[in-house]
């Protein structure tokens, strides 16, 4: 699937490159693409029954290890953004 | 940004009242179109070529620093919880992608971690929704950390809207060195 998704990306690019299919940002195909997806994210987990049935005790410590793992992926990578990135081609 | 927080919320609730059997070809697609169009999108900018070769360094850094603290501070979860060192970092080790990280570590380890490292990790894309266009004002690489292995697929779209192309175009990169990671990370945790 990795690899699909890199060739649709690798096709993407090419057309974009050559100005064709200009149209297609009109009917917003990221914003309706993603909102299905998150949709069917979220089937999944409601369709879980072991899941639901122990969201109590799982739940809070999942949150603490995604905001935490979130906090040090902004922190490590904005230092960098700020004091290191090169290559602005602005 | 309410619109995807809803679709997350109208996708849980169906989840519990309906049967449906969602084939799995249907997420691939969608999956490839997403991407085919954020790729249309990011070619159109002008002389991207040049900017991605001055950016692979960028990727490269990025993929590494989002993992990095990802795992570092995911570790601190020790203090707040009844996981040990190890458990806490494999968890935090799907850097967003639930599927593949609660799969994983239920065969590898224990189910409950399994579970508990799913509901981290989608835990983790929800709060990306809200938390993306926020930290990007001021940190567009850190807007896009938060997004882990997701920033090149549903979180591409977000990230897209929120900063410039070429940061863009960086996601896309981090969130591929970073899904081929997840795998290796979790086995060597574990």
């Amino acid at each position: 699937m990795m690899l699909g998704i890199l060739i649709a990306f690798i096709i993407g690019l090419f057309i974009g490159l050559k100005g064709w299919m200009k149209w297609l940002k009109k009917i917003k195909p990221v914003l309706w693409s993603t909102v299905l997806l998150l949709f069917f994210m979220g089937y999944e987990i409601g369709n879980d029954e072991s899941l639901i049935s122990q969201i109590d005790e799982i739940g809070l410590t999942a949150l603490y290890i995604a905001v935490f793992s979130i906090f040090g992926s902004i922190l490590f990578t904005s230092i960098y953004e700020k004091f290191f990135k090169k290559g602005k081609s602005e | 940004m309410i619109l995807l927080l809803s679709a997350v919320i109208a996708g849980i609730i169906s989840g519990l009242y309906f049967n449906i059997n969602v084939p799995e070809n249907l997420i691939t697609v969608l999956l490839m179109f997403l991407v085919f169009s954020v790729g249309v999108d990011i070619g159109s900018e002008e002389k991207i070529l040049s900017k991605l070769k001055v950016n692979m360094k960028n990727i490269l850094f990025q993929s590494i620093l989002t993992m990095l603290g990802s795992l570092v501070f995911g570790g601190m979860a020790i203090f707040f919880t009844n996981l040990n060192l190890q458990e806490s970092v494999g968890a935090s080790a799907g850097f967003g992608w639930y599927s593949l990280s609660g799969v994983m570590i239920s065969n590898l380890y224990s189910p409950v971690l399994g579970a508990i490292s799913f509901t981290a990790n989608v835990i983790r894309e929800v709060l990306a929704i809200i938390l993306i266009p926020l930290v990007a004002k001021w940190s567009p690489l850190g807007a896009a950390s938060i997004g882990g292995a997701t920033s090149m697929d549903t979180m591409l779209g977000v990230i897209s809207k929120s900063t410039d192309k070429e940061t863009t175009l960086i996601a896309f990169g981090q969130g591929i060195i970073i899904s081929l990671s997840v795998p290796l990370v979790i086995t060597l945790i574990f």
